[in-house]
């Protein structure tokens, strides 16, 4: 009987310490998932500065590349000083970056991993007891040693970029962007780095950063919208090229150095890059849905990659006028694009429509080899079917065969690519671009190479060549 | 060696700080007396140790005499309250004594970390409120009226309350009330008076007529509390005033009715209010905004992702780089350093407080000290969840202190008083001659 009443006057205040219990098992319970899932990811951000106090316990672990070449590593003099050393100097100098006040590349990236211990707690306790700094995580890169030397010594003094990924992942096998720096001269030049003029500005990663006229490389995307929009009907098209084109309230177009192409069909016209054939077939398009497919092909969108990148542009809408259309269509006008971001098209063209997140680190492991983190592939979407992949692959295999990728035709891999020269100023100087992949029945490397106005040598597509003749050999 | 002793620390204090919190809750359950009081001596031993083991690592890291200095001074007041509460006030709860000084000795600690002047005012100011509140459970036994001076507590808080929002719309100030060279934040005292206020006026009726007018003046207090932008305070006046006016009408459709209007409230609180807004912003995403707005709590959360299990060790983390880190961002100060099985141990006895509290309120039988027990408990617990789950980012930042252990004079003071005002009940529950709790004993 008593207790009855007691429980009577308890209820109430049960039930308020009953909403508190649960209130405070919610905190918990959150902040366990938290330390659990997101921590690692999150606070592996340049606006944490606890990050570098890491560096009085931990020793900076290397990053490597992935046939296992050490590309960063830390160095202990006799007095105890560590010294960061890049072995291979500028090569890997925009992927790999540097690590000073300022960060750049994986080293700015995976700043977190670089500087963690092993997870395991007794791992832990062992090394706190040792009095001994511990060993930090080693990052593999996918970036492969012998590709990435013959991109860099392809390029020469030239400026410019080459960038080069599997088209099934998205792992980036090479990526140069040239003029270039060592980064082990960090502390003393990083100040004359920063203060180059624009122009030659050592520290942009024009792979990745630097934004360039698509010049033909575009007629990609236009071919595929022309096919999107005449399903039935766009093996039959046919244009006479007498050298330019003149459309209705538009302008006059002309071809490369003003050459008649003569009858031409689809392919023909992608082969020999005729500027006159796809100025026409620009002023015919359809405005919104031609920007709708630059829009899913990643224009004006943020890519998902983790390193610094610049945002390519396009700009056509309803309002355009004919002009604009036609010089769009061949790859001038205000289109912008990176090294990166054409990659990345050409890819999705490869890997039979689907476009991948290119990914440059490829897993972390602790001092022990065991794996820490592993990154997988993702896509970003399904952009192509199967019958547009097979009539573009048709396409830039014409433009090796018969077309004007020259360099490949006797090459013992089968190469379908697309050249380009864009034309950036008044007086005629050009970019010079190739993108492309290999071998065509099973695409196993994509590439994209740019080589600024005023390059000297062979083109564009000389400098992928050589690079896929050291993947091939 | 030395280093060894600092990093194998970190394990000590959060075994320490675990079992303590284990103890507590043993504390809770058993009713066996001559158990408690081994459960009792255990829980001081951890809490002096606890405490030892910060200022030695503080001074070895340091090297400043001042620690030492310091350190004996906090001693002798954590014997002396211990000491003096189980003299004067034998029947007020052991383990409330008992876990208030363990977290204002944790609050200490990391306070005289951050800022050790810092840390000498704040054990300065608490030395005084100890004192004072030191007669508080005496005073609440003698003067039987205290529950009959509602409209005295409303108008006095109300008062206050608009001195503050004049003070910040004319010169500024920010929640803070400036006499001479002591600056006060009156809502901290406010809390306890509105408390005082709604169980006097539900003591004297339960009636609807009554329940309308109540509800009216707290909705006042609550209002003057937004416009006047500290939205910590009017959220916890607002769920106090819930949970006061369940246990006093027994009525959950009320309860239920001031839930849907205060979340109506909300809503056209973001809707009007642009700093309403900006919190929600940056809860929502902080990421977005690490440069400005959402700085502050990008930092916690790098604090307590840092912290992980067992902490970044004591003195080897950068909680100072969290802006006003003593303040509002305790909890991740303290899981940067300690880890998160000490902070997740500590929250645990902040619970502990407020179960101690629901359990003297149910055993209050005038209804009017059962309100303030439950008023004063809802008011702890809640405050405890808005700062902490605040700084987890689990909800939009309000900017309210973790009690005994943030930095601040108001803050401390008023905990004290809220502390001692429990103990008050504790130490009257035998004297109102309630048979069945003589038995239970």
């Amino acid at each position: 009987m008593k207790k009855k009443k007691n429980n009577l006057r308890n209820r109430e205040t049960n039930i308020i310490s009953f909403v508190f219990v649960g209130l405070f098992m919610i905190m918990i319970i959150y902040v366990c998932i938290f330390n659990i899932k997101d921590a690692t990811q999150l606070i592996n951000n340049p606006y944490n500065k606890r990050i570098d106090n890491q560096s009085f316990k931990v020793v900076r672990g290397d990053i490597l590349s992935a046939d296992g070449k050490i590309l960063a590593t830390t160095e202990t003099d006799e007095e105890g000083n560590e010294i960061r050393v890049y072995p291979f100097g500028d090569i890997y100098c925009h992927s790999v970056g540097f690590c000073s006040n300022v960060k750049m590349g994986v080293e700015s990236s995976e700043n977190y991993y670089l500087l963690s211990e092993s997870d395991n707690i007794f791992d832990q306790i062992s090394t706190d007891l040792s009095g001994e700094k511990a060993k930090g995580h080693n990052v593999y890169t996918t970036l492969d040693s012998k590709l990435q030397e013959a991109a860099y010594y392809a390029m020469g003094d030239n400026k410019g970029a080459v960038i080069a990924m599997e088209p099934s992942t998205g792992k980036i096998l090479c990526m140069v962007s040239n003029p270039a720096f060592d980064p082990n001269d960090v502390d003393e030049e990083y100040k004359e780095w920063l203060n180059y003029e624009s122009a030659d500005s050592v520290l942009l990663n024009r792979a990745t950063q630097g934004l360039y006229p698509p010049g033909s490389t575009f007629k990609i995307l236009t071919a595929l919208e022309y096919v999107r929009e005449n399903k039935s009907s766009y093996r039959d098209f046919e244009y006479v090229c007498d050298g330019s084109d003149y459309e209705e309230g538009g302008t006059i177009i002309p071809c490369a150095d003003g050459k008649e192409h003569g009858h031409q069909n689809l392919v023909e016209a992608f082969a020999n890059s005729c500027n006159s054939a796809f100025s026409h077939i620009g002023a015919n398009l359809n405005k919104r849905s031609f920007s709708n497919l630059c829009y899913t092909f990643m224009f004006n969108k943020y890519i998902p990659v983790e390193f610094e990148y610049s945002m390519s542009s396009f700009v056509l809408d309803e309002n355009s006028g004919v002009s604009e259309c036609q010089e769009t269509a061949m790859g001038q006008g205000k289109t912008m694009i990176s090294p990166l971001h054409n990659l990345m098209i050409v890819s999705t063209v490869a890997n039979k429509g689907t476009m991948m997140t290119p990914y440059i680190v490829d897993r972390v492991e602790d001092y022990n080899g065991r794996c820490v983190e592993q990154k997988t592939p993702s896509s970003i979407d399904v952009l192509m079917n199967e019958e547009e992949v097979g009539y573009i692959t048709e396409c830039m295999e014409a433009v090796v065969d018969s077309g004007t990728g020259t360099a490949f035709r006797w090459t013992s891999y089968d190469v379908a690519g697309k050249t380009g020269s864009a034309q950036y100023d008044e007086s005629g100087n050009v970019h010079s671009w190739f993108v492309g992949f290999a071998d065509t029945e099973n695409p196993s490397i994509a590439i994209s190479v740019v080589l600024e106005g005023g390059y000297s040598g062979s083109s564009a597509q000389y400098v992928a060549k050589k690079v896929f003749d050291a993947y091939f050999s | 060696m030395q280093t060894v002793l600092l990093e194998l620390s970190k394990y000590v204090f959060a075994f320490l700080m675990a079992f303590y919190a284990l103890a507590a809750y043993r504390g809770t359950t058993i009713r066996n007396e001559i158990k408690r009081k081994k459960i009792y001596y255990t829980q001081i031993s951890i809490m002096l140790v606890i405490h030892f083991m910060g200022f030695l690592v503080m001074y070895i890291t340091f090297n400043d005499v001042k620690y030492i200095t310091l350190y004996f001074g906090q001693l002798v007041y954590f014997i002396a309250v211990i000491f003096l509460y189980n003299i004067i006030y034998p029947k007020a709860s052991r383990l409330l004594v008992n876990n208030m000084c363990m977290l204002m000795a944790v609050g200490f600690v990391m306070i005289a970390r951050l800022n050790l002047y810092k840390c000498i005012k704040q054990f300065a100011i608490a030395v005084a409120g100890t004192i004072i509140t030191l007669a508080v459970p005496w005073l609440l036994k003698m003067v039987k009226s205290f529950r009959n001076m509602g409209w005295l507590y409303c108008i006095t808080g109300l008062v206050l309350l608009i001195a503050v929002l004049l003070g910040n719309k004319v010169f500024g100030a920010n929640l803070v009330l400036t006499i001479g060279p002591v600056s006060v934040q009156p809502a901290e005292f406010v809390k306890i008076l509105y408390v005082m206020f709604v169980a006097s006026m539900f003591n004297k009726s339960t009636s609807f007529g009554q329940t309308i007018i109540v509800t009216l003046f707290a909705a006042l207090h609550v209002i003057i509390l937004v416009i006047s932008t500290d939205l910590g305070a009017a959220l916890i006046f607002f769920v106090v005033y819930l949970m006061m006016m369940y246990i006093a009408t027994r009525n959950i459709l009320y309860t239920g009715a001031g839930l849907v209007s205060g979340t109506v409230a909300g809503f056209a609180a973001y809707k009007l209010f642009a700093h309403v807004k900006a919190r929600v912003t940056v809860w929502r995403d902080p990421w977005s905004h690490i440069d400005d707005s959402g700085y502050q709590i990008c930092q916690s959360l790098f604090a307590i992702g840092m912290g992980s299990w067992f902490g970044y060790g004591f003195c080897q983390g950068m909680p100072d780089k969290i802006p006003v880190a003593e303040k509002d961002f305790m909890f991740s100060a303290i899981t940067e350093e300690f880890g998160l099985i000490f902070s997740i141990s500590l929250l645990l006895v902040c619970l502990n407080n407020l179960i101690l509290m629901m359990n003297i309120a149910s055993r209050c039988k005038t209804l009017f000290y059962r309100l303030v027990a439950v008023g004063l408990g809802v008011t702890y617990g809640f405050q405890v969840f808005l700062t902490v789950g605040g700084a987890m980012n689990l909800i939009p930042m309000t900017g309210v202190t973790l009690p005994f252990v943030s930095y601040g004079g108001s803050s401390i003071i008023s905990s004290l008083f809220m502390f001692a005002l429990i103990n008050g009940m504790y130490n009257m529950r035998q004297s109102e001659g309630d048979r069945y709790e003589e038995k239970e004993e």
